[in-house]
């Protein structure tokens, strides 16, 4: 499968299925390491944020954040 | 042209996925530069469902705790453990009468942070929820960053009154630089045509004839006519010059339409007669009768 619709998990407009593979590749890259990025922003964050709950109820907060 | 005119995006859907990445532009492979806008917008929203895919439980979980905190507490709680990026993300999932209440609670750096990252299309009931008085605080802040981008998007799914806030919180050195980015609909042609008295008078003050041209071929000049109705004859036949100048005669045949009839006389006396042949064919009947008449 192209790399870049695998990476979306959706076909992207024929203009940008139209690129040589060589950008899409580059642009899948792109957003690879921008999930990888994001979902250790997200982590951080919600790690920071069970910081600031109050220990009784951080168990419950972590439970329904799926952390 | 102005430095701030002359930072006008190229290409301002290139400008959001590179964002959304966390590139620069120029990082962006070279060819992603020849795809439509259109489908480079499509493009950005499928790079943020990618992103975001895993997350989005979580987010509206997030959102869920924040419905059930008090307004207060949760919007402190927010600014001080969510970056701007995920907040963002859990907009998508706020009932809009909860952001309503939300908005308020915290600070503007940290709401016009979140307007950056927020998908203003996705979130489109939370964005039309919010109170226009602080749409127009938002937009002041994203206008003074330069984040002319995030504000056309926004221009296209905001309400009347908060598309109103957010112009008249633009200078006309802003509107130099927004316009151009603006897609049309009927609110914002309706909001444009009916721009502050007080704005306007701006525009004309602040402008110089360059930067004038420059607006009016933005708006398309059927659209400049409350300007036009504040300029003199000067200003009317130096706008002339340089859309003649520039070729486009096309749009000084749009201006013309909107020219009182003695600004129209007075300009076209300026006008060069080869310029004159180039222009003749774009001119109404009338238009070209009034020309006859001044030779």
């Amino acid at each position: 499968m192209d790399p870049l619709t695998e990476v979306l998990g959706a076909e992207p407009p024929t203009t940008v299925r139209a690129l040589a593979e060589e950008t899409r590749s580059a642009l899948a890259a792109q957003v690879h390491e921008a999930r990888r990025a994001t979902a250790a922003l997200n982590a951080e964050a919600v790690e920071v944020a069970l910081r600031g709950v109050p220990l009784p109820v951080r168990g419950l907060v972590r439970k329904t954040l799926g952390a | 042209m102005t430095a701030q005119a002359a930072s006008v995006p190229t290409h301002p859907q290139l400008v959001r996925v590179a964002r959304l990445l966390g590139v620069e532009v120029e990082q962006l492979p070279v060819e992603l530069a020849t795809v439509p806008a259109d489908d480079l917008r499509t493009l950005h929203d499928q790079i943020g469902e990618a992103i975001h895919r895993g997350a989005r439980a979580r987010f509206a979980a997030v959102a869920g705790l924040a419905a059930k905190l008090p307004a207060p507490a949760a919007g402190r709680l927010a600014q001080t453990f969510l970056p701007p990026v995920l907040a963002a993300r859990v907009c998508e999932h706020l009932e809009p009468a909860r952001a309503r209440d939300l908005v308020g609670r915290v600070s503007l750096p940290y709401l016009a942070d979140i307007a950056v990252a927020l998908d203003p299309v996705g979130s489109r009931e939370v964005v039309r929820a919010i109170p226009a008085p602080r749409v127009g605080e938002v937009a002041r802040l994203l206008l003074e960053r330069h984040e002319y981008v995030v504000m056309a998007e926004f221009a296209r799914v905001v309400d009347e009154d908060a598309l109103v806030a957010a112009l008249e919180a633009a200078s006309p050195h802003d509107l130099l630089c927004v316009v151009p980015l603006l897609e049309w609909n009927d609110t914002l042609e309706r909001v444009v045509a009916h721009l502050p008295a007080e704005q306007l008078d701006r525009i004309v003050a602040e402008l110089d004839h360059e930067e004038l041209a420059d607006l009016a071929l933005a708006l398309d000049p059927v659209r400049f006519g409350p300007v036009i109705a504040r300029v003199d004859e000067v200003t009317v036949t130096a706008l002339t010059r340089i859309l003649l100048d520039r070729r486009e005669h096309a749009a000084m045949a749009r201006l013309a339409a909107v020219l009182p009839v003695e600004l129209l006389s007075a300009t076209l006396r300026v006008v060069p007669p080869d310029e004159l042949d180039r222009l003749r064919p774009l001119l109404t009947d009338a238009q070209r009768e009034l020309l006859a008449g001044l030779s």
